[in-house]
């Protein structure tokens, strides 16, 4: 991949967005009623991840019961299918996967309101059917949404996208082509403040452009919180239909 | 689901009258409704998404490779991942050397065959993200579906690689459809005297034993063989017993085919 | 971890109280860092690294292999980073699948390793067939906090410092010359990252810091095991002192506002400048201690005096 195609003079990239679109990004909740207390579906551009909610509920083990809060726990799956060619081992027990579910934990620990199940556990289950880059900020999507699906207290919504750094342009919502090309910063924003509580940077980033990154990140990061927004409002509202009918 | 004794004695004395009456209304030899989805995995060759009505699901993906098959004579990879369970544990290794088992051998390997020198391999990836009974039969009507909806390259480069070597080539966008006939795997519950297809989580509890059926090639094949159900109500059975299950088995199959056939 | 610390409440308020008064238990301000010594040993690649009671201690080896197929121009280098117990009753041995530990050995791996801070290239033997591995093994000695700052302290020292044996190609044929033989080569150090860690506290509860405009949220620098324990969220940044940011990790923990973090990376920046110069420093005292005949057998003419 030369360096030159990945934005072009005329201000597109490689899969003819400009610089501050998203990608597609379609949502549903409550895709697996039977099987969890609270899932979703997410597609953000070719990445699609099924995400799976049990709990509150009585733990498994005794050891992991907190009585003073719920136990979260998350368990990433990245399916040997996942990418064009197809991984030979399971990416289970991998470092890079053992950090992605640490920082996901992290994550929304301060966001879920804990506090209000004690001694309990909410495992979350995220399967990542196909992947194309920025994965992590859609990891957050997912979680986000099947926990609300849920009815797990929260403060607000978690959302998260992949910037990068080309040359000197900030591009948002990187795929895979992208993100093997340059550098990336993920972000976890809450609601609609400025406020991170994810921050990865991956690769170089210059400190003084950094900036110009955080600031396209957190505006992409909000208008993704308005579409789950609209699809929960959607769902909400066929739902209240369904009951009074 | 745990049940009480009574529940479970209550249970089995109900599923074992003439005739069974299950919990769901079912009869013997009705299956639960179930959803299917083909094709929605881009970047595989051949894609599924089973979900029965008791929250069960299952997806499958098939992803092939070209090999040089004078060195790798293994054909077929099945990769059974089941969420809940670690990889190396009993359970997902006896359904992971199952489903290898009858698919090699009833697959016929000349489909995937391109040139004297290569043909496909074929990876079939199976995630079952839920279960609540046992998923054996819920997958093999998954790769069924994947298996059928399989679209491969064209070869346009010649067949016969042995005077001339080349890499077999294949048309920018043209793709041919898979053509194998895959075969379908059945469970049935024996309860008391009865054969019950499609053991529900409930029924499996107080299930005496299990069987499971293959079906190629439009009649009954092997393997046959008994699965554990439950731990605790394991009993013998006799001749009957598989006798009813295997006219039961050709009495629905067709039907089966015919309904995985028109998606 | 195998046996958690526990802090008593009283003491875990008392600490967090004397920080909203803008007081930290060891008479540190919030940006000030611990007083970082390096020494080095008698080999070469042999540092240790502390910083208050935390010691590290880190050995750079080297090794010919055969380099990776799918990169015949790219000599090998790993870093280990397992933490015994040695270091405190909290970690296990032989199981680093602990959160912290992973976090810990991901961010030295990012910021050195996945970097670049070593010319991987330089490595190579003959292409394809035989290249050098490095390896530094970092020893956990004491605990105090601070453990990703210091480990990637020591593992640049430690690169910086160490020199593989020099060798002859001819053909396939390779020859090692010893130390006493040949002078040996130093390793190719592109740039040298340099981790700082904040740890953030929240003084008011969760509703304001997560609705609130207030931004009053705490952040201090170098934290000792006890803030580390107590604290709701922590960030590391690497820099160079090129201006580069290598790496960024804040995974999860107290939301901070953008600007806030930002303001972090500036303060760290200050940091890595004078760290840099230290560990130059340290490394310049040290290869003039081992030639002290140098400077007395040179044919350079004094111009200058």
């Amino acid at each position: 991949m030369s360096r030159l195609e990945v934005y072009s003079p005329e201000g597109l990239r490689l899969d003819g967005r400009r610089w501050n679109e998203l990608r597609r990004f379609q949502c549903s909740i409550n895709t697996h009623a039977n099987a969890a207390d609270g899932s979703s579906y997410l597609e953000q551009g070719n990445n699609k991840i099924i995400t799976l909610i049990s709990g509150p509920q009585e733990p498994k083990l005794r050891s992991q019961m907190n009585v003073n809060r719920a136990t979260l726990a998350i368990t990433v799956n990245i399916t040997k299918f996942s990418k064009m060619e197809r991984s030979k081992s399971s990416h289970k027990n991998e470092r890079r996967v053992l950090e992605m579910q640490t920082s996901l934990a992290r994550t929304f620990e301060k966001n879920v309101m804990l506090h209000l199940y004690p001694r309990t556990s909410i495992d979350v289950q995220v399967h990542v059917l196909q992947q194309d880059g920025g994965l992590m900020g859609s990891l957050i999507n997912g979680i986000t949404l099947a926990l609300i699906d849920a009815g797990i207290a929260m403060y607000d919504y978690i959302s998260g996208v992949t910037v990068g750094l080309y040359d000197t342009t900030p591009l948002l919502d990187l795929n895979s082509l992208e993100e093997n090309a340059m550098s990336s910063v993920t972000l976890g924003v809450v609601g609609k403040s400025e406020k991170l509580s994810l921050l990865l940077v991956e690769d170089k980033v210059p400190l003084d452009r950094l900036e110009s990154v955080l600031a396209i990140g957190i505006a992409g990061s909000h208008r993704i919180r308005e579409l789950m927004d609209e699809e929960l409002r959607k769902h909400g509202k066929k739902r209240l239909q369904n009951a009074s009918s | 689901m745990v049940l009480s004794v009574t529940e479970k004695a209550y249970l089995y004395e109900s599923l074992s009258a003439v005739p069974p009456l299950r919990p769901d209304g079912r009869a013997a030899h009705q299956f639960r409704p179930v959803e299917l989805f083909t094709d929605f995995l881009p970047t595989s060759n051949g894609s599924s998404k089973i979900v029965a009505s008791d929250g069960s699901e299952c997806i499958v993906s098939v992803k092939a490779k070209v090999v040089d098959h004078t060195v790798d004579n293994e054909f077929l990879v099945v990769d059974v991942d089941i969420a809940g369970h670690r990889d190396d544990s009993q359970f997902v290794l006896s359904i992971g050397s199952i489903l290898t088992k009858v698919l090699t051998q009833q697959l016929e390997q000349r489909g995937l065959q391109l040139t004297r020198k290569y043909s496909f391999k074929l990876f079939i990836d199976v995630l079952v993200l839920s279960s609540y009974s046992h998923p054996l039969s819920l997958i093999s009507f998954a790769i069924y579906a994947a298996l059928n909806s399989t679209y491969l390259p064209k070869l346009i480069s010649s067949d016969d690689d042995l005077d001339v070597a080349e890499l077999p080539l294949f048309h920018d966008y043209d793709l041919e459809k898979l053509d194998v006939r895959v075969p379908l795997l059945f469970t049935v519950a024996l309860v008391g005297n009865n054969v019950l297809i499609d053991p529900a989580s409930n029924e499996s509890d107080v299930a005496n034993n299990g069987l499971v059926v293959t079906w190629s090639n439009g009649k009954i094949g092997t393997p046959i063989m008994t699965i554990g159900l439950n731990d605790d109500n394991v009993k013998g059975f006799g001749s009957s017993h598989i006798r009813t299950t295997l006219e039961m088995i050709e009495k629905c199959a067709p039907q089966v085919v015919k309904a995985l056939d028109g998606i | 971890m195998a046996k958690d610390i526990e802090i008593s409440t009283s003491e875990a308020k008392f600490l967090v109280e004397a920080l909203k008064q803008n007081q930290r238990l060891d008479g540190r301000g919030f940006d000030e860092l611990r007083d970082v010594k390096i020494e080095l040993g008698r080999d070469y690649g042999d540092v240790t690294v502390s910083m208050g009671k935390t010691r590290v201690h880190c050995r750079i080896s080297c090794e010919i292999t055969q380099p990776y197929e799918d990169r015949p121009f790219e000599g090998l280098f790993f870093i280990s980073t397992e933490i015994s117990p040695m270091a405190g009753p909290q970690f296990e041995n032989g199981n680093n699948t602990g959160e912290d530990e992973i976090m810990c050995a991901r961010i030295i791996e990012k910021a050195v390793r996945r970097s670049g801070a070593l010319d991987v290239e330089g490595l190579c033997i003959v292409a394809g067939s035989k290249c050098w591995a490095v390896r530094a093994d970092v020893h956990f000695l004491n605990c105090d906090g601070g453990f990703i700052d210091a480990s990637c302290i020591a593992v640049m020292t430690g690169l910086l410092h160490f020199k593989k044996p020099d060798i002859s190609v001819s053909g396939e044929q390779i020859t090692v010359h010893s130390i006493e033989e040949r002078e040996p080569v130093p390793l190719g150090v592109l740039h040298i990252p340099i981790c700082v860690s904040f740890s953030f506290f929240n003084p008011e509860d969760t509703e304001e810091n997560i609705k609130g405009d207030s931004n009053n949220e705490i952040a201090i620098i170098d934290a000792t095991l006890k803030e580390e324990l107590l604290r709701d969220g922590t960030l590391t940044v690497t820099l160079n002192k090129n201006r580069e940011v290598v790496q960024v990790s804040k995974a999860g923990g107290l939301p901070m506002d953008a600007l806030m973090l930002m303001d972090c990376c500036h303060k760290a920046y200050k940091i890595t400048e004078t760290l840099t110069e230290q560990i130059l420093s340290k490394l310049k005292e040290d290869s003039e201690g081992r030639n002290k005949y140098a400077a007395m057998l040179s044919s350079e003419n004094n111009r200058q005096m």
